[in-house]
């Protein structure tokens, strides 16, 4: 039977003024010319609430970049989604965020590199980190439910505290402490964001107290990342069936990753309608359920749980995307993970990261 | 923390939208990033978390409803629904 996708993540554009080194956009993020159009995204808002979606996120790259928001915001309201605006805060002033909670976003995600400015606008790219701040409280100001969000790595991983103490200060609603996750941007600079594990352990001894004294308050989410534990996690959810996600230029996938799988054919939301796509895309089918799995999965009682975790790991370090999670402990390709861990222990790379992008300023660049 | 007793008025927050879903025809509160989907029970309790009515009232207007229900047994049932929208940060405080 196919499954009901409940949220459609929505990436309108891959453009956007900040270069994290650990950004879940594809490596080619710059070959994604082709953007959908207004019309494309509305329709397609209404073909996801009747396949049963109730979440949207607007989420990019940078959605602001679309000067279009404020229309696929309120036509994504109008059909009934829940519509999060997940954002850098770059660029936005106080009078866009107002047009956009009148046009129908419900809640705003923020994302913040660090708790202090410096190191902040090192890993993004970019100075940013004093607007963010101000984005955050107009948010507030403005009585919407707000969302920190914060990917975890080598650099910031011991702020815990202090990222807490941020996300009270501008009142947010919800913190996500995100470990990150190995993929596109991320892989290409794995050696240089991957942490110790014991500041894993430490960071997350850190984060549980906080969640204890914010319960009802403040929505304290700290997961562990894959990398650091025996057996990997429910990627997605599984494969094409809690989450639908349309890529900048219409094509249908099941995650951030998955176009980095090469051997798969997306099909594009411009050719045919949706609900199509999602019930008999080849691609989409591809991991569904249980059929494509090898062993150790497939007699595996994990298999119903973690669904053998994230297709695109396995592709990117075993070269198969039907293998097991290389971050599970039964994958004959766990070493891979395990020589990672220890040359991050022994001390790791220097920060210098790979950026996406060019330098804002030629000749002024952070180090 | 919050303490929800029979004189407390609850009311769904800001960022929780209470909804009809119509794949399930059921209930559900969506907010931010997230739905939780409402049997039958916990939807009619929900419906009446608009902050003109105790818990107290709550609990008696559902047992006006279903003749011959408990009463008290309907009460717990209201704080433990109420209890876990304030745990979930649902509850406008
Ligand atoms: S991770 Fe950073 S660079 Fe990538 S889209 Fe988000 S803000 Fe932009
Ligand atoms: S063998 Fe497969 S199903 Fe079992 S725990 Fe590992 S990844 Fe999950």
């Amino acid at each position: 039977m196919t499954p009901r996708p409940y949220t459609l993540i929505a990436e309108l554009t891959y453009r956007c003024p900040l270069r994290c080194p650990y950004c879940s956009n594809p490596t080619d993020y710059l070959a994604y010319k082709n953007e959908l159009t207004t019309e494309d995204w509305c329709r397609v808002f209404g073909e996801a609430e009747e396949l049963g979606v109730v979440q949207l996120h607007l989420t990019g790259g940078e959605p602001l970049a679309r000067k279009d928001l404020e229309v696929l915001a309120a036509r994504a309201r109008e059909v009934g989604l829940y519509v999060n605006l997940v954002t850098s805060g770059i660029p936005l002033t106080r009078e866009r965020l107002l047009g956009l909670a009148q046009a129908g976003v419900d809640h705003v995600q923020v994302s913040v590199q660090s708790s202090r400015a410096e190191l902040a606008d090192e890993i993004g790219g970019y100075a940013g980190h004093a607007r963010k701040l101000d984005v955050m409280r107009w948010v507030k100001e403005l009585d919407l439910p707000l969302t920190m969000n914060v990917v975890l790595h080598r650099a910031n991983l011991d702020e815990i505290d202090e990222l807490v103490a941020l996300a009270e200060e501008v009142g947010a609603d919800r913190l996500e402490l995100a470990n990150t996750q190995y993929l596109n941007w991320a892989l290409s600079n794995r050696d240089v964001l991957l942490p110790t594990r014991e500041q894993i352990e430490r960071a997350a001894e850190k984060a549980a107290p906080h969640r204890e004294r914010l319960r009802g308050r403040m929505d304290v989410l700290f997961v562990k990342p894959d990398y650091f534990g025996a057996t990997p996690k429910a990627c997605m959810d599984g494969w094409a069936r809690r989450f639908v996600q349309i890529v900048p230029d219409g094509r249908v996938v099941p995650c951030h990753a998955a176009t980095s799988i090469t051997a798969l054919v997306f099909e594009n939301v411009r050719g045919r309608p949706l609900k199509e796509i999602w019930a008999s895309s080849p691609a989409l089918l591809a991991y569904r359920g249980e059929a494509w799995m090898q062993e150790p999965c497939r007699s595996c009682d994990r298999r119903a749980i973690d669904f053998g975790g994230c297709r695109c790991q396995a592709f990117a370090l075993t070269g198969d995307a039907a293998a097991t999670d290389p971050a599970c402990h039964l994958s004959a390709h766990r070493a891979s993970i395990d020589t990672a861990h220890a040359a991050a222990d022994a001390g790791g790379q220097a920060r210098r990261y790979l950026y996406r992008g060019k330098p804002p300023n030629e000749g002024k660049t952070t180090p | 923390m919050l303490v929800i007793d029979a004189a407390f008025v609850p009311r769904l927050g800001r960022k929780a939208r209470l909804k009809l879903d119509r794949h399930a025809n059921k209930y559900m509160i969506i907010y931010p990033e997230r739905g939780l989907e409402l049997n039958d029970a916990a939807a009619a309790i929900a419906k009446k978390c608009d902050g003109s009515r105790s818990v107290a009232v709550i609990a008696a207007e559902l047992a006006a409803e279903h003749e011959g229900a408990p009463r008290d047994a309907i009460e717990q049932d209201v704080v433990a629904f109420v209890s876990m929208l304030r745990d979930k940060g649902l509850l406008q405080v």
